[in-house]
């Protein structure tokens, strides 16, 4: 008997409402749009759509699905209920849901199940069976702690994120050929804001998430923040929390496997393709609902956590991942002491409503609230005993460096660290100010004092770039200088009352002033006048070209090959030169080659040779070596009549040639 | 958020805010535990650290009441990371106890077997042990305690040393209270490293180190062994001890590199304990001259090494280190811990001053603009007289003399680390001069002459710096320093920091170049002095000699 008519028939008859009910749950079937009930049950029985929905129902429902597998269709809701020994409300509530998602149908009396899962589900009847989500035992923190936690949390992750990429604008790391962050730019970023690397790793990718730090692109890419970085840093600071804790909420990537190693053993770094997975945003999403569904102000352990989540989607979860996701949440602030904060409970309900203003403004109150004032020390240190207001931490850390962070900050004044301050452009006066007016104490005299210094020595020096310098004795002449209207092009300017510099090249100042009717002369740089003749133009004393020094005697075979080409030059000048073609047959290997030139050059012979010249044009000559000067053979070249020099290596091919052959050529030659 | 006065940092130092009015009950409760690294005037920073935490469970403060205290006085959250690691780290002391077995005398034991595994299979410490008893205990060959409890420590597993100690050879003596009275710290003092068996008593410089020392010998009536820096501070415990105690001169002998006598009470110098001859320390024979049942190290900041390896073999004896820094500039503050033994008493300066048992100290740098020739000269020298050039520089005498001039009725030290400076200074002062090259005899009939107030000016080098006591002192005046580290301060300032009969106050002055190496190294001696919370004042040479 075919169960499918029974299935069809169930279908047609449920309402339009519960027709609703169970697209919501099997989604799939929406595309393509079924155009009738009988193609709609038909598909909704695939094997695929089925293991759809079954990954979509909780623990017991699957459970009592098995069980109908196991007792064989048709059974009824009493048959499950005395074969499990559950109570017969949830078997029948549970039993429902499997009617509504279409994985059984029929009546409580005569149910069935739908084929497909006796293929593919083992027919168990669990014991003991799961008919309630568990419990986690849960620990009561108060709303005002884990609020106030939460709060501080996210004022520290908004300000590690503001520190990440200022730093990271300053000194972008690059982009690894694989796509990731090094991992010893990770190490470093980690050092610079005083977290754990895994920390690091977490802002790095929140950030990512955000929008705020990008891939620079191009061939030396480097990660920089992104235009939008600076949006975020005009919102306040409950917004920027927003935006990062959102953006990590729905981010399809897992942070926590960063620093993780793959099945290779390989590491897997930050910002790399490695730490893709589309599944993380459900799972976490999942984990924090079921803290959120926790009494509020309270927290349980990750494990017991993670046992809820695994009974609503048993075969959708990876439990393993709920610690890493858990702490997550934490290290951002969504959750303070292990319960989910206020403005995490309005976050999750924005991520629904898609509108994350109530979140901002939840958070607001148990954000701590900045201290306008720091303690300045005599031991050139200054605490700030709690956050900052934005623009007073800005200006203290230009003018002191950070030396420890936590619920308070420590920063000290430096030589350094105020020649910074006075390099970006602010007077003693300035910081005098601003240290009077940021501390409730009088400032210490040891940091007044050590303003004053710096700012004393700071810039007392200038050093600027001129071409040339004019320095007369007499004031009056080089204000007539400056003054004249000629010597505008050398852009003058006054550095002391006898002393000009000029922004032109000495030869032009000198050509200018002559042209404009002054006497200048030319200085050494020792400051001698350099006497000038116009007419005879010298260059600069340059160091001379390389000289070989002493000279050594020729050798005598040096001299015999010098005689032998000679003669063979005056023989050539009685013959005409004879036409290419050896004797015999010629070599062509290298070292044959060379052998045959330096036989050549003992025995005073002529060779036949192919040579193939620097641009690589092949010619045919009679060559008599003289000698051989490493890859270099130096011969009398018959066709040009001159001496010329060979490389070894070009020559391709080579020959002997015996006396007679040269001489009976020479002969037909001139009969032609 | 809390109000409390204390903020935990990420770095595991804690800043304690001192006007906070709950600020001294929060003091009480982190000192055990927490080190005080600096104190200037509103916020001082302790820091955690395992040795910290380990000397706070050997004088039995547990984790619960460190984490209470932090979490008590805290002002924001602590992170749950430093509560886990501080109850880790003091539960790691005393997992691993050394003991006396009835059976088979010195045994290593354990609560807990897998510590005794962990240790057992290091293969330092494998060759110092004997027989394993049971899955609790392992025998512990008896020469060895020493130098297993370092490399426990080193492997973060201090061992609890509960072996008890030898009497030692009797040798009564008492302290012979006529005129003054035992100090109620003093008395603590020794009430604790007597309790604890070993260990170190931090107290300031002029808080009667050299007391707390008599007292403990005459609790423990036995032979004593004292190690002193040099000859001039063996001479003056012996002129101590003599007076505080019912010792006589038959009693007490001195080793040094003068003599070599070995009496009941023995002064030995380090100088003398660690001289080399062909390869070996001929003198570190006197720890097994007599069956000494005390050791008193003083300055123990200063043990050198070689008297650290002697002092693992001399587990078995009551060690007594005194100092006023536990600080050490090498570092091996850890065997500090394992071969002398944890901190037994401490008391911060400030406090001392503030119940009137030290002078307080006014710190004035005075700052010199060197005339054209000599910054020619300082910028023209070499890199490696480049300071001499400006600490010597002669525009600082007018300085000196102007000032000595301003203290007309005080008693001065003029300190200096250059020999020709300290010659050109006492011709021109007319002051006598103690250098490396005064023989002892001399700089004793001149401390003397100081003390008894004939003489009211002495220009002293670096050997002045150790251990001499001139309490009179109320002015010191620095021209010339080297380098600045953190001990010679806290020896300069010691100097003068002593109690003064007439209750007044003290004066360090130093003399620095302006905008020279001087100038910084006054720098990290001004940043010492505000850490240790003196109030430090700057002015300009010009209004000194103006004034004068």
């Amino acid at each position: 008997m075919s169960l499918q008519p029974r299935f069809v028939d169930d279908l047609r008859g449920r309402s339009d409402g519960e027709l609703t009910e169970f697209f919501t749950s099997r989604a799939d079937l929406l595309v393509p749009l079924p155009p009738d009930i009988n193609t709609l049950a038909h598909r909704s029985l695939s094997r695929w759509s089925i293991s759809a929905a079954l990954a979509g129902v909780d623990l017991w429902c699957g459970e009592l699905a098995q069980a109908l597998v196991a007792l064989g269709s048709p059974a009824s809701y009493d048959r499950v209920a005395e074969a499990l020994g559950a109570e017969p409300d949830a078997v029948a509530r549970g039993l429902n849901r499997l009617r509504q998602v279409g994985l059984a149908w029929g009546s409580p009396q005569e149910l069935y199940v739908a084929p497909p899962l006796t293929e593919m589900l083992a027919p168990v009847l669990a014991q003991p069976c799961h008919p309630q989500p568990p419990t986690p035992d849960t620990r009561r923190i108060g709303v005002a702690a884990v609020d106030q936690a939460g709060g501080d949390t996210a004022a520290t992750v908004t300000r590690l994120v503001e520190d990440l990429l200022d730093e990271w604008g300053a000194t972008a790391p690059p982009v690894l050929k694989t796509g990731g962050l090094g991992l010893r730019e990770l190490r470093r970023t980690a050092t610079v804001l005083d977290v754990p690397e895994p920390t690091a790793a977490l802002l790095v990718e929140t950030a990512y998430a955000a929008g705020l730090l990008g891939n620079g692109g191009g061939y030396d890419a480097q990660w920089l923040p992104t235009p939008a970085f600076d949006a975020w840093q005009a919102g306040s600071v409950a917004q920027r929390w927003v935006t990062l804790a959102s953006a990590w909420l729905n981010c399809t990537r897992a942070p926590g496997r960063a620093l993780t190693r793959d099945e290779r053993g390989k590491t897997r770094t930050a910002l790399s393709s490695e730490l893709s997975e589309p599944r993380e945003p459900g799972q976490r999403r999942a984990l924090l609902d079921v803290l959120a569904e926790l009494p509020t102000g309270s927290a349980a352990d990750a494990t017991e956590i993670a046992e809820v989540v695994a009974w609503y989607r048993p075969l959708d979860f990876d439990p393993a991942l709920a610690a890493e996701a858990l702490s997550q949440a934490e290290l951002l602030g969504l959750t303070g002491r292990g319960a989910i904060t206020t403005a995490g409970q309005s976050l999750l309900a924005g991520a629904l409503a898609g509108d994350q203003t109530n979140a901002a403004s939840a958070l607001v109150p148990h954000l701590p609230s900045p201290l306008d004032h720091v303690l300045l020390q005599a031991d050139l240190t200054a605490v700030a005993p709690g956050p900052l207001d934005p623009p007073l931490a800005r200006e203290l850390r230009l003018l002191a460096d950070v030396e420890s962070t936590g619920g308070a900050t420590v920063y000290r004044f430096a030589d350094a660290s105020l020649r910074r301050a006075f390099d970006a452009g602010r007077s003693a006066g300035d910081v005098h100010d601003w240290l009077r007016r940021a501390s409730r104490t009088p400032v210490p005299q040891a940091l007044s004092y050590l303003v004053d210094d710096v700012a004393r020595r700071h810039g007392r020096i200038r050093v600027g770039s001129a071409s040339a310098y004019l320095r007369c004795d007499d004031e009056a002449l080089l204000g007539e200088v400056l003054a004249s209207r000629r010597t505008s092009s050398l852009r003058l300017r006054r550095l002391a009352p006898t002393v000009l510099a000029a922004r032109a090249p000495v030869g032009e100042v000198v050509d200018v002033l002559r042209a404009a009717g002054f006497a200048p002369a030319r200085e050494s740089p020792e400051g001698a006048v350099v006497i000038e003749r116009t007419d005879r133009r010298r260059t600069q004393v340059l160091p001379r070209p390389a000289q070989r020094i002493g000279r050594s005697q020729p050798k005598a075979q040096q001299i015999t090959a010098a005689v032998r080409a000679l003669r063979a030059g005056e023989r050539a000048a009685r013959h005409r030169p004879p036409p290419p073609g050896p004797a015999g047959p010629p070599v062509h290997e290298p070292m044959a080659t060379l052998r045959l030139m330096r036989q050549a050059a003992a025995e005073g012979r002529s060779v036949w040779i192919d040579y193939l010249n620097s641009a690589g044009v092949a010619s045919q000559r009679i060559i008599e070596p003289a000698f051989l000067d490493g890859g270099r053979v130096i011969a009398y070249d018959h066709r040009r009549g001159e001496r010329r020099t060979f490389a070894a290596h070009r020559i391709v091919g080579a020959a002997l040639l015996s006396e007679d052959d040269l001489f009976s050529d020479a002969v037909s030659e001139d009969e032609e | 958020m809390t109000d409390g006065p204390l903020i935990v940092q990420s770095d595991k130092t804690l800043l304690l805010e001192v006007d906070h009015s709950d600020a001294e009950a929060c003091r009480v409760a982190i000192a055990p535990f927490a080190e005080l690294e600096r104190a200037p005037e509103h916020v001082h920073t302790y820091r955690v650290t395992p040795l910290g935490l380990w000397n706070a469970r050997a004088a039995g403060h547990d984790a619960e009441q460190v984490v209470d205290a932090l979490l008590q006085y805290s002002r924001y959250p602590v992170p749950h990371a430093l509560l886990v690691d501080v109850a880790e780290t003091m539960a790691r002391y005393g997992r691993l106890t050394l003991r006396n077995d009835p059976a088979h005398g010195l045994v290593l034991a354990t609560t807990d077997p897998a510590v005794l595994a962990e240790v057992i299979r290091s293969r330092k410490i494998a060759p110092l042990l004997g027989e394993r008893l049971d899955a609790d205990s392992v025998i512990v060959h008896p020469s060895q305690r020493g130098h297993l409890k370092q490399l426990l420590l080193k492997l973060g597993w201090p061992a609890e040393d509960l072996a008890g100690y030898v009497d030692g050879e009797a040798h009564p003596m008492g302290l012979r209270e006529e005129g003054w009275t035992l100090r109620t710290y003093q008395k603590d003092a020794v009430t604790g490293f007597w309790a604890g068996g070993s260990g170190v008593v931090v107290l300031p410089c002029g808080a009667g180190k050299t007391i707390v020392g008599a007292a403990a010998m005459a609790q423990a009536s036995a032979t004593t062994l004292i190690l002193v820096t040099n000859t001039v501070s063996a001479r003056q415990w012996r002129t101590e001890l003599l007076a505080r105690t019912s010792l006589t001169e038959a009693e007490i002998g001195e080793y040094s590199g003068e003599r070599k006598e070995i009496r009941p009470v023995t002064i030995a110098t380090y100088q003398v304990m660690v001289t080399k001859r062909k390869g070996e320390f001929p003198h570190l024979g006197v720890f097994g001259a007599r069956d000494w049942g005390l050791i008193i190290y003083d300055e123990v900041h200063l043990l050198p090494a070689p008297v650290f390896r002697f002092t693992a073999d001399l587990q078995s004896r009551r060690r007594l280190g005194l100092t006023a820094t536990l600080v050490r500039e090498d570092g091996r503050e850890g065997d500090v811990f394992s071969l002398i033994g944890p901190k037994r008493y401490d008391v911060p300066w400030r406090e001392m001053e503030a119940q009137g048992w030290i002078a307080p100290a006014d710190c004035v740098e005075v700052r010199v603009t060197l005339s054209d020739d000599e910054r020619l000269g300082y910028a023209t020298a070499e890199p490696d007289d480049r300071y001499r050039v400006c600490a010597t520089a002669p525009a600082k005498l007018r300085v000196v003399e102007a000032l000595i001039r301003r203290h007309a009725t005080d008693r001065v030290l003029v300190i200096g680390a250059y020999l020709d400076q300290i010659d050109t200074l006492a011709t021109l002062l007319g002051a006598p001069a103690i250098t490396g090259a005064t023989p002892n005899a001399e700089r004793e009939r001149l401390y003397a002459a100081f003390r008894a107030g004939e003489e009211r000016l002495l220009v002293v080098s670096k050997v002045a710096n150790f251990s001499i006591d001139l309490p009179e002192a109320n002015v010191a005046i620095q021209v010339s320093g080297t380098f600045g580290s953190r001990q010679e301060e806290a020896q300069r300032l010691g100097r003068i920091l002593r109690p003064k009969a007439d209750g007044g106050g003290a004066r360090f002055y130093a003399v620095v170049a302006r905008d020279t190496l001087d100038a910084e190294y006054a720098a990290h001696r001004q940043r010492f002095l505000a850490e240790q919370g003196y109030a430090y004042e700057i002015i300009d040479a010009d209004d000194v000699l103006a004034e004068d």
